[in-house]
């Protein structure tokens, strides 16, 4: 109840600064859309000169492209913050959350909410909409539940990424590239799983698992696996994740030295 | 020097950087199963293309916007306009500076993968001096057309506080205009129009000379072009900068 309270109140403070900086807003908006578009354009132009990708069509490569979208802007949207762990660490800033008589994990991960995430959503909301309807996949009120579970958890399953990342500045005191790699590594999600190698695929599913947010996802709407497969593998490699980032946080934060005087 | 301070960092990204072209020789693979060659380009084609682009993309550095935006918000930049070099001549110099120190680290990389993939996919070269020589004669004005572009949003920051929306937004504009992307023959006509009149096209001259794609006249002619573009935004920013500084406020002593 508390944390909820302050959630409020850390976000009107936030709503106060976007309506001061609108034009921010929207160019970092545009921005990310146009990166999308990017990553969209690219596989227009492929599919120009080939009918099917490793057995997939376009539509069904979109769908699953905007499955993963959601979550990635979702996670985006609330958990922004993480991206500047590095520089508070170097700067010794962090003093500041750990005084606070709350959480300081929470307290760190409500202080942004960062808007240019609408842009991924929006798109990805777009992508699944439209491509679903072109497809006429026959769809239960069931399927739906079961994709927007799946949604739910993949969003935790970027924050855990990121956090894992994220607090290995409190070692590396740059954590920065880490973050950006892995983050890159989730550009290749869009096309289909099965085109890679065995290596990488295992990679894609537990190690870095954003197949986990798109792939598995989309096969599941097809009707090609069951819920179960990829209910039960987002399940384990999501509880391995997150226990594995609250454990680096609290091992980091024990070993946070601020800075100077 | 700055990037030679964490070293760990630099073998994280070529590590990735391989990663990735890994990842995306087998995402080609694929695509080629149906087709010998697509817009002209074989799979071998497309392979060198995008190793080249790779190595020339280092030209196309950013980090100025960055800089620029650091030292407006922080107001440093009223130290360095004091000092009796330019302000925009420093930023030229780093630049360079940054592209050199890259190209010391990727170029054993790239030239390593290239023989890896000769070896493995049995291509053929036929490269002449010529060619080298001309993609050579491109670098120093991708380099300066970049930066002139990179000045550009770096004074807008005046105006704006996104300077990270901006920088993805200019990021992601020039992959798709230069080529970097996919190469721009294989970009439906109507998109090829309007990449035509920008100059960004010429960031992706020097691998499609490699591959024997653009001809000797062609090329020179474009190298002529480029250097017009490269004086005409040096003129746009000349006005842009004098006007903008007028505008910015810096706090205290």
């Amino acid at each position: 109840m508390r944390y909820g309270k302050i959630y409020l109140i850390f976000f009107k403070q936030y709503l106060k600064r976007l309506m001061e900086y609108r034009v921010d807003f929207l160019i970092g908006m545009f921005a990310f859309m146009l990166n999308q578009a990017a990553g969209l354009l690219f596989l227009y132009v492929i599919f120009q000169n080939i009918s099917n990708l490793a057995g997939f069509s376009i539509d069904q490569i979109l769908l699953m492209y905007g499955l993963s979208l959601i979550p990635k802007g979702i996670d985006h949207l609330f958990f922004d913050n993480l991206w500047l762990l590095p520089r508070i660490v170097r700067q010794g800033t962090m003093d500041r959350y750990l005084l606070r008589p709350v959480n300081p994990l929470y307290t760190f991960l409500i202080e942004r909410f960062q808007p240019d995430a609408f842009g991924e959503i929006i798109l990805g909301s777009a992508l699944v909409i439209t491509t679903a309807t072109r497809m006429d996949l026959s769809l239960s009120v069931w399927n739906v539940l079961a994709v927007l579970l799946f949604i739910g958890m993949g969003i935790f399953l970027f924050t855990a990424l990121k956090l894992i990342t994220s607090s290995t500045s409190f070692w590396l005191k740059n954590s920065y590239p880490l973050m950006q790699i892995t983050y890159n590594i989730s550009d290749f999600t869009k096309y289909p799983l099965s085109i890679f190698p065995k290596l990488i695929q295992g990679l894609m599913t537990f190690v870095i698992p954003f197949a986990l947010v798109s792939y598995y996802p989309g096969l599941y709407v097809f009707g090609r696996i069951s819920f179960f497969e990829v209910f039960s593998y987002l399940t384990i490699v999501l509880f391995v994740l997150m226990s594995l980032g609250l454990f680096v946080w609290q091992k980091g934060l024990k070993h946070y030295e601020s800075a100077g005087s | 020097m700055q990037m030679f301070i964490y070293r760990g960092t630099i073998w994280l990204w070529l590590l990735v950087d391989v990663y990735q072209f890994v990842m995306m020789i087998f995402l080609w693979k694929s695509v080629y199963q149906f087709n010998d060659t697509i817009s002209g380009f074989s799979f071998n084609q497309m392979l060198i293309y995008f190793l080249a682009t790779n190595l020339f993309f280092i030209f196309t550095d950013l980090e100025t916007v960055w800089a620029m935006a650091e030292e407006i918000k922080e107001g440093r930049i009223s130290l360095y306009m004091v000092k009796p070099i330019s302000y925009k001549m420093r930023l030229v110099f780093e630049v360079f500076g940054r592209a050199i120190g890259i190209l010391v680290l990727l170029l054993p990389i790239v030239l390593a993968t290239g023989v890896v993939i000769t070896i493995v996919f049995d291509i053929v070269y036929t490269i002449t001096l010529w060619d080298i020589l001309i993609s050579i004669l491109f670098i120093p004005l991708i380099t300066l057309l970049m930066f002139e572009f990179a000045f550009f949003f770096g004074t807008l920051v005046i105006y704006t506080n996104n300077e990270f929306g901006l920088v993805i937004f200019m990021s992601v504009f020039i992959r798709i205009v230069s080529g970097q992307l996919i190469p721009i023959a294989l970009y439906p006509a109507f998109l090829q129009n309007i990449i035509l009149y920008v100059p960004f096209q010429y960031i992706s001259y020097p691998p499609l000379i490699l591959l024997g794609k653009i001809g000797d006249s062609s090329a020179l002619i474009g190298l002529a072009i480029l250097f017009l573009w490269v004086i005409v935004f040096k003129i746009i920013n000349h006005f842009m900068y004098r006007f903008s500084v007028k505008k910015m406020v810096v706090f205290g002593g």
